[in-house]
């Protein structure tokens, strides 16, 4: 294979031809194509996808998200793709892994496969990918590593058992869409090792999130990461609508998850969706708390979607989230059942019914006065349990600080409360 | 006076004390955590890590060498743990949205690592709409904690002004970067020359006195309360 460098300046970069290529798509509406017709050496393919719909390249340094138009066929876990309408595109996806092939046409028109761009990612189920690297698994590092495997060097050996357990099939099968082809003239392939020290743009985004949320075709790892980057990201008054849908859609898929990775995402999803669901959409919020026939949610899960809603209801006006009966409801019945002297010692016991309390205080509906019985004569054994009700205070006396510009006459009960806690305090 | 630097004398620390390290060298502390020993532990200059939560970012758990400790003597004159419990609820609360962070934190580069999901000042901002958890400096992640229990170390409203070289000599990890207008106001330190930032000596002064004294009166720290132990020379 012939490396080709820059030769003024030095530097690998994709060849602006391939650049042109990409950039046909909506992105780039003004770009066209236009390979030189300079023929020196030919060779297939730059890039690689992560997931099943963003390419990424480098250009000069300069990383470009790609998102590949529908249309893109993806094949098995750890078998190529080749995009249709882009068909140099060649990409392995790999569970954990994702990558590029890079292949030069040989003088008699047939390819011969020379490089292999695997970028490993050791943060998804990466198992499968592993099985099949095999000699190169010892290369790896813990993440973004590339395993850059080249016919003709030292790791030859590994590269062919490479392609020949997952690309050659698939090459075979996608020969007749291997027809366009990139010009290398002056410079070289893509200098992928950018890549695998920063940051797809996507997460960075809200619309390459948002993008990834609605996606049917996205993957599971990458859906979680989206869910992730939502969390801190803002969405404008456009977006925000298809976020809460996307994220309502994925906290209801997947609340009873006992993978840790999606119970980490499903509480992200959760502190995000209840700070931004406008009030119509309390009570659709209220059936997450419900348990299936067979399946119950973890209290972890139970901690942020009580702490959503405390948090949402001390931003709305009273009204508007006091007629949300369904989520009072739910909101007591945890309240409820937490407040027992042995349960609220547990890890996150105490801040579920601590929150679920809130809610049903801010509420100011009828469940309250028996929850606030219920607080006042928490006690274990000796112990008066002063601590909770002292907390319960603290935040009603904070959020009727929030509100007493905005909703006086709330910020008044809140206060009046919180003194009747405090003085019921006995040390 | 409870708060000390570590020598060749043991101090107990029990949990949710507060400890302080020296991570750019030279002895001055640079940043907090609180200390969480499964039973009380008697420390000195010689001793190893010890178990500690922090924020750095990630808010984390992971066994520390401390410097310096500084105690409000949780629940003291207590007949039950209402202090610790306190602390303990906000602790384990953060932790859940910790995980959150985790995973993205392994997604960023270095660089968005250092200013993503953290702030110089204030020194801990509440959730909202866009990012729906806590964010915190290491000193603002223990003065909520402690604000939790219904203690305030410091009058935020009174802080002295440090000005951008300080940061940067405290700010090792991120001295280059602070020179940017555009990372710096992401960390609440943009427009201006100085800033009232929450700085480690603070807390360990405030710490530094009667723990009836700290309940009952926030601590105003003044110019030379940044160093622990204080100044005397710069405050002068």
């Amino acid at each position: 294979m012939t490396t080709l460098v820059d030769q003024k300046t030095g530097r690998q970069s994709i060849h602006k031809d391939i650049y042109r290529r990409r950039s046909q798509g909506k992105r780039f509406p003004g770009s066209v194509l236009n390979q030189a017709s300079e023929d020196v050496n030919w060779e297939m393919l730059q890039g690689f996808v992560t997931g099943d719909s963003c390419f990424y390249s480098d250009l000069n340094a300069t990383r470009f998200d790609f998102k590949v138009p529908a249309g893109n066929a993806e094949l098995s876990q750890t078998a190529l793709t080749v995009n249709k309408n882009e068909p140099d595109c060649v990409v392995h996806i790999g569970r954990g892994a994702s990558g590029a092939l890079v292949f030069s046409l040989n003088d008699d028109n047939s390819l011969a496969p020379v490089r292999l761009h695997l970028n490993w990612n050791a943060a998804s189920n990466s198992r499968a990918v592993t099985e099949i690297i095999g000699g190169l698994r010892q290369k790896m590092a813990s993440r973004g590593t590339w395993i850059d495997a080249e016919a003709g060097t030292e790791s030859s050996k590994s590269f062919h058992r490479l392609y020949k357990a997952i690309a050659e099939p698939s090459v075979t099968r996608l020969k007749h869409w291997l027809k366009s082809r990139v010009t290398l003239h002056q410079t070289a392939l893509a200098h992928f090792e950018g890549v695998e020290e920063g940051t797809a743009q996507w997460i960075c985004n809200s619309k390459g999130i948002l993008h990834r949320l609605e996606s049917l075709g996205t993957n599971a790892a990458d859906r979680i990461t989206a869910v992730l980057f939502a969390e801190t990201t803002a969405f404008t008054v456009e977006e925000k609508p298809r976020m809460l849908d996307a994220l309502f859609t994925f906290i209801q898929g997947n609340r009873f998850s006992i993978d840790e990775r999606t119970v980490v995402a499903v509480g992200s999803a959760v502190r995000k969706f209840a700070m931004n669901m406008p009030a119509a959409k309390l009570d659709q919020y209220a059936q997450l708390f419900v348990p299936s026939a067979t399946e119950s949610i973890s209290c972890r899960i139970e901690l942020e979607l009580a702490k959503g809603a405390s948090w949402r209801l001390a931003k709305l006006p009273s009204a508007e989230g006091a007629s949300a009966k369904q989520l009072e409801t739910r909101l007591a019945e945890l309240a409820s059942d937490y407040l027992a002297p042995r349960l609220i010692l547990q890890k996150n016991y105490a801040s579920i019914a601590l929150a679920a309390t809130v809610g049903v205080i801010l509420m100011n509906g009828e469940p309250q006065e028996a929850l606030l019985k219920r607080v006042h004569g928490l006690r274990a054994g000796q112990h008066e349990m002063n601590w909770f009700r002292e907390l319960l205070a603290d935040r009603l006396t904070d959020i009727a600080g929030k509100q007493v510009a905005v909703d006086s006459a709330r910020a008044d009960r809140l206060r009046k409360i919180a003194k009747e806690l405090d003085g019921s305090i006995h040390y | 006076m409870p708060a000390w630097m570590l020598d060749k004398t043991d101090r107990q620390v029990t949990e949710f004390d507060v400890g302080a390290l020296d991570t750019v060298g030279g002895g001055a502390l640079t940043h907090l955590v609180l200390c969480v020993p499964s039973q009380p532990l008697l420390i000195n200059q010689d001793s190893g890590p010890i178990e500690s939560v922090e924020m750095g970012p990630p808010l984390g758990a992971t066994p520390t060498k401390v410097a310096a400790i500084g105690t409000a003597a949780l629940d003291l004159h207590q007949a039950e743990p209402g202090e610790r419990r306190k602390i303990k609820a906000f602790v384990d609360d953060r932790f859940e949205e910790r995980n959150a962070q985790l995973e993205r934190l392994k997604a960023l580069s270095l660089i968005e690592q250092i200013y993503s999901e953290y702030v110089i000042h204030p020194p801990f901002v509440e959730q909202d709409e866009d990012v729906p958890l806590w964010r915190f400096s290491c000193v603002g992640f223990v003065l909520r904690a402690y604000m939790e229990a219904r203690i305030n170390l410091l009058d935020l409203a009174k802080l002295p002004h440090v000005s951008l070289n300080y940061l940067k000599g405290n700010y090792d990890r991120m001295r280059k970067l602070l020179d940017h207008l555009e990372f710096r106001t992401r960390l609440g330190v943009g427009e201006g020359d100085s800033w009232p930032v929450a700085m480690v000596g603070h807390v360990l002064n405030s710490l530094a006195r009667e723990p009836d004294e700290i309940r009952r009166t926030p601590f105003v720290p003044i110019g030379g309360d940044d160093r622990f132990p204080r100044n005397e020379v710069e405050s002068a």
